[in-house]
């Protein structure tokens, strides 16, 4: 488990300056957000980390980058430089005190981390469509290509979910069967490749 | 097809967990059932654990029976066997925790500090005796004997009871397909006598559930030193991990063995 420290009033995240108070001060505005905190890794290379508990049952990370990048507090439609890294404190337990001390929150960072497989980034259009999908349904970002669906939070409804995103954006019919046999990210956008290009989408 | 995709755990231990909680599903679904539960009770780090055939192990070939599902989950379970551990099923999970119990000690892992049961008669009884046809308004009971449209109706009302609304009909095949093979499964399961699993075993009983009587689970003693609780709450309040439920595991995992036992067993 790596230490949390409280960032102080300016930190170079990913090579760029940004004010961790007025991030988490920002998120805590946003009304889809219960509980924020904003928190740096120990150690280099330093990263930052936004905890938010969600006020409601939906909560777009993705609403939540744009509402930072409407206050001027991230860049617009930057990829990665100093943009936090969030953590969505929905488990059980997650309202207590407890889980908000500094012991806490590296638990739930450590949590999330071994529901992930290390991390090789989305390359192509359709891998990165779907972790942007995956983002959506799972309240989980920077989604690996070796990340499994079900490791991350995902259940049967919600696969069901990502097929429905797939008609919707894509035009494209993919059974169930398909997403749950290929739940990894990386097997995903093969067999979604492959459901495009006419050939069975096994 | 990737390498991580299809293990036995859901997701990976962690490397400092001071206990583990290996914890089944049950008849027709997955892994993923058990997401409201915590990370952890206490000391013992929730590892839910996906048998072949479900969820992201659909393309898997399922077991057949329970002595090659133990022998099974036990190889691949026993590296995360090198601290106390324990083991929790519901259900058909019971049957399959119990199974993974008595795979992992023919395969030279350590005993569990306990094995968990709840809402399940004993693997021994034979299945004329384990199961039941379900009652009038009976929810999530399962019998061989049931229609595809009978069992969807079971099905259907785990779902509504668990607040999500009638299962998405595109994933009825499926369920269907995998509760098929659980209830062969089960069927045909008749071990010769009781199993037992060399160490304590709570057995845990719902005091609004219809299907499996308290009086019942009594007979878990036959397996081993037997603890038991009856708590509030219905077959499907597990699925919520209420306090009293949670109380009762870390409790019980800590109890020191033999003596505080004894007193306990009723």
């Amino acid at each position: 488990m790596s230490p949390l420290v409280q960032p102080g009033c300016s930190v170079e995240i990913r090579g760029l300056r940004t004010e961790p108070a007025e991030i988490e001060r920002a998120l805590r505005e946003h009304p889809a957000v219960a509980r924020a905190a904003v928190r740096a890794t120990d150690g280099e290379p330093r990263r930052l980390i936004a905890f938010v508990a969600p006020s409601g049952d939906a909560l777009s990370l993705r609403a939540l980058r744009g509402h930072l990048a409407d206050a001027k507090l991230v860049p617009d439609r930057a990829e990665t430089a100093g943009v936090p890294e969030f953590v969505a404190m929905t488990g059980r337990g997650h309202e207590s005190e407890a889980a908000w001390t500094a012991d806490g929150l590296a638990r739930a960072l450590a949590d999330l981390t071994r529901r992930r497989a290390p991390h090789t980034a989305p390359a192509g259009a359709t891998e990165r469509y779907l972790a942007q999908v995956w983002e959506d349904l799972l309240a989980v970002d920077a989604i690996g290509l070796d990340d499994d669906f079900f490791s991350l939070g995902g259940h049967s409804l919600l696969a069901v979910r990502v097929r429905i995103r797939l008609q919707r954006d894509l035009g494209l019919e993919v059974a169930p069967e398909v997403l749950f046999e290929n739940s990894v990210l990386r097997d995903q956008a093969d067999a979604v490749d492959r459901a495009r290009s006419g050939e069975a989408a096994r | 097809m990737s390498q991580r995709s299809g293990t036995w755990l859901l997701r990976e231990p962690s490397a400092d967990a001071e206990a583990r909680l290996f914890v089944m599903p049950y008849s027709g679904v997955g892994a993923s059932v058990f997401r409201h539960w915590p990370e952890r009770f206490g000391p013992l780090e929730v590892c839910p654990v996906q048998p072949p055939g479900r969820e992201n192990r659909l393309g898997h070939t399922p077991c057949e029976t329970f002595e090659q599902f133990g022998a099974d989950c036990a190889r691949a379970l026993l590296p995360h066997t090198d601290r106390p551990y324990a083991v929790f099923g519901h259900c058909m999970g019971a049957l399959l925790a119990h199974a993974l119990v008595t795979g992992l000690t023919a395969q030279g892992a350590p005993a569990p500090r306990r094995l968990f049961v709840s809402s399940s008669r004993v693997p021994h009884w034979p299945p004329e005796r384990r199961y039941r046809m379900p009652a009038p308004g009976a929810t999530g009971i399962y019998h061989p004997s049931m229609t595809d449209d009978q069992l969807r109706e079971q099905v259907q009302r785990v779902s509504r009871l668990l607040g999500q609304g009638d299962l998405h009909p595109e994933l009825v095949p499926m369920a269907l397909r995998v509760l098929r093979a659980d209830l062969r499964m089960c069927f045909g399961y008749r071990p010769a006598a009781a199993a037992p699993v060399g160490c304590p075993v709570t057995a845990i009983s719902w005091q609004d559930d219809s299907d499996v009587r308290p009086e019942e689970m009594t007979h878990w003693s036959e397996c081993g030193p037997l603890g038991t609780h009856t708590l509030p709450g219905g077959k499907w309040t597990v699925l919520d991990a209420t306090a009293p439920l949670a109380e009762v595991i870390e409790r019980d995992f800590r109890r020191e063995e033999p003596d505080v036992q004894r007193r306990m067993t009723v």
